[in-house]
């Protein structure tokens, strides 16, 4: 065997060790693992929604946005109707139902009892809250991973060509960079997404449009730094003496030094996307879409008072906030993991 | 100093320019709206939208209006969040091993990234279970007689600014005389003075009212920061729990808690401070989501349409009749009005705001750490 095959093979295997042993720090980081977990129980609620819909659920009660399934309730008064011709007097007659007495069963639309066919109930108009959480994964799941995949691709790319470079061209791309983190990509989204152009704009494109402004924004500053200390390193001049050429420098010897610090980045920006995302819903724009933002916000919306809202749909608005909360929160987490992985210690404490 | 200063600024000035001609060119993009607003070229837009900016004195009326109230709720925030969350994110960092800080990491997170409309229900459900009310009547009373003056809200703000300078001050000259005095002497000497000086302005009691205001935005907001602290000052800690002088010091046998607290956490503030420089203009998204979410229409509301209580802007209130009078109430409005150029113009002060902040910090940084006035290769 040639010197050459042995050097490119001991060069595999450290590598494969390298990543073994990253790995190995990653599963210490009780946070990391506990981000990957919440990660693989959105990722299953995404694809579960789809399946459930077509094979077991009934889309007529389970349709998160059209779905109604009524309760049974024995009728204890019937309610008088104060003026027939007005408007409130018809809704009333209507609500009402005055072919039944006190005393009878009616169907009435109100959260249902917890059981085995609503495991999370019903809100006041008779949704199951199970489906709207499950359909509202999937999208909140696309957009995140488009945003995570953008940012950190953008944010490369300009870190790469800014660090290899140089000169003029690093300045005026950093001088961009910096311009655009006084303009943070959750607001300009929001703003996007409740202006007139935001009423078209689907999970994937907004993930999209998150990505180019994070990652040209704050992502790159953070990989840009790096890029820059990287090319000094002396394995670059190395690489260059034995004659690589430009891209081959760039995607075989930076940017692989570049992907940790990006991944962190990005995880850590798409936690704003996600809010974002889910704010421009929660105020009720961009309502071709149903999300856990359309959740809550049909869950308060028309409530007389507060108490009436505690009373009845508390667990619509806090099952859907805590599911944007955690999906925020698992992305997050893994970046914790993943600083946990690629950091290595000077010595062991 | 002076050179370093003027360079800062310039560069913030550059970053504006850019900042600008970058709203300028998403504005032309997405909301070609309004009537004759983007008529002609590209050319004669740009330089109009220039001068219309210039001219519009956008600075002087934002700050008659909503922007002492962001900057309010932004300082008690930060103010409260940073020395907990720099403690705690000292524990969390210190403590290595697999276990030993995850719950505190875990609730940082938790805390960072909660969805501030959810927060902003559950304080206003807390609230009125305590104080047996349908909504947060006791919070809105200033609003009902009369309003809010802005004027208060400088003067408080100045206060406060001068009491720090002068806090730090007199801190930096003690220090350089090698005379021990506590921590908390300083802390409480910031916190205490203030309202001091208020009080014996005579402007107490209307301090009090904005304060009880603002109190539910400033706990929300503290929260959403805190959880950021926690976690730089974790990351940052753990840092420089790695350098040379740290093993020197456990070598020598300096108990473990001096390590931490006068090795550990002194040297981590710097790059604290420059990780959180990175994140003021994300600081205040959240803390105009917040905004939002308080004064979001809905929340609670039975009325529509003429019924309903608005501010002066023209959002309206629902039935809590409570709103943040902020920077975000001057965006949507505009936004719901179709009004490019005031939103533009909301997003300018924005971005000054997070320019100044940002200057404040690099002056303080200097101040801590001279080797950043010499240009050279250390930097």
């Amino acid at each position: 065997m040639s010197i050459e095959v042995t050097a490119i093979q001991s060069g595999l295997r450290a590598r494969k060790k390298a990543r073994a042993e990253a790995w190995g720090r990653f599963k210490t980081s009780v946070p990391g693992m506990t981000g990957v977990v919440l990660l693989a129980i959105f990722a299953v609620m995404a694809v579960a929604y789809p399946i459930l819909i077509r094979t077991v659920w009934d889309p007529t009660v389970y349709d998160p946005e059209t779905g109604i399934d009524m309760v049974e309730v024995e009728k204890l008064y019937v309610r008088e109707v104060t003026d027939p011709d007005t408007e409130v007097g018809r809704v009333e007659a209507f609500m009402s139902d005055m072919y039944s007495q006190p005393g009878d069963i009616v169907l009435v639309r109100a959260p249902a009892g917890i059981g085995l066919a609503h495991p999370l109930s019903t809100d006041a108009s008779g949704r199951d809250v199970l489906a709207m959480l499950l359909a509202g994964a999937s999208s909140a799941f696309v957009m995140a991973m488009t945003a995570a995949l953008t940012t950190a691709i953008v944010a490369i790319s300009i870190a790469a060509v800014a660090a290899y470079n140089g000169g003029w061209i690093d300045t005026v791309l950093s001088n961009i960079s910096g311009a655009l983190l006084l303009l943070p990509a959750p607001l300009l989204m929001i703003i996007l997404g409740t202006s007139p152009a935001g009423e078209h704009i689907g999970p994937a494109q907004f993930g999209f449009l998150f990505g180019l402004l994070a990652g040209a924004g704050a992502a790159a500053l953070v990989v840009r730094s790096q890029a820059v200390t990287t090319m000094q390193r002396p394995f670059i001049d190395t690489a260059r003496t034995s004659g690589a050429g430009g891209s081959r420098i760039v995607f075989r010897h930076l940017v692989p030094h570049l992907i940790p610090l990006a991944a962190i980045a990005m995880l850590i920006g798409v936690t704003g996307a996600i809010v974002a995302d889910a704010f421009v819903s929660f105020l009720a724009y961009g309502e071709n879409r149903f999300s856990w933002g359309t959740m809550i916000n049909t869950a308060i919306t028309g409530r007389p008072n507060l108490r009436t809202l505690i009373h009845t749909e508390w667990h619509v608005m806090v099952i859907g906030g805590l599911a944007i909360t955690l999906l925020a929160a698992s992305f997050y987490l893994v970046a914790i993991g993943l600083h946990t992985a690629f950091d290595t210690p000077k010595f062991k404490r | 100093m002076t050179r370093y200063l003027a360079g800062r600024v310039v560069a913030g000035l550059v970053t504006l320019f850019l900042f600008v001609t970058i709203l300028f060119l998403l504005a032309r993009w997405l909301m070609p709206v309004r009537e004759g607003f983007w008529g002609g070229s590209a050319w004669d837009n740009y330089t109009s939208f220039l001068s219309e900016l210039a001219g519009a004195d956008i600075l002087r009326s934002a700050a008659r209006g909503p922007l002492p109230w962001t900057l309010l709720i932004f300082v008690f925030a930060v103010g409260i969040a940073f020395p907990i969350g720099h403690k705690l994110g000292k524990y969390a960092g210190w403590r290595r091993g697999p276990t030993g800080s995850a719950g505190l990491t875990i609730g940082a997170v938790l805390m960072y990234t909660i969805f501030p409309p959810l927060l902003v229900f559950a304080l206003i459900m807390l609230v009125s279970r305590f104080t047996n009310d349908q909504g947060i009547g006791f919070l809105r009373t200033m609003y009902n007689e009369g309003g809010l003056d802005s004027g208060v809200a400088w003067s408080m703000l100045i206060t406060i600014a001068v009491v720090t300078i002068a806090v730090g001050a007199a801190a930096w000259a003690a220090a350089r005389s090698y005379r021990k005095i506590p921590v908390l002497i300083w802390v409480l000497a910031l916190v205490v003075v203030p309202f001091l000086l208020w009080a014996r302005r005579g402007m107490i009691g209307e301090v009090a009212d904005i304060l009880t205001y603002l109190a539910l935005p400033i706990v929300a907001v503290t929260i959403l920061v805190a959880g950021e602290v926690i976690l730089v000052s974790k990351v940052t800690t753990e840092e420089a729990a790695k350098e040379d002088f740290v093993f020197t010091a456990e070598a020598k046998g300096v108990p473990d808690r001096e390590v931490r607290d006068h090795h550990v956490a002194r040297y981590g503030l710097l790059p604290m401070l420059n990780k959180l420089m990175v994140s003021v203009p994300f600081i205040l998204v959240g803390l105009m989501i917040v905004e939002l979410s308080f004064g979001w229409a809905k929340l609670g509301a039975g009325c529509e349409g003429a019924n309903c209580p608005s501010d002066p802007v023209g959002n309206s209130l629902g039935t809590l009749g409570y709103y943040v009078p902020g920077m975000s109430s001057q965006v949507f409005a505009s936004l719901e009005r179709r009004d490019p150029a005031t939103v533009i113009q909301a997003l300018v002060v924005v971005g000054i705001v997070v320019l100044i902040i940002r200057l404040v910090m690099e002056v303080l940084h200097a101040a801590l750490d001279p080797r950043i006035l010499t240009p050279g290769r250390n930097r």
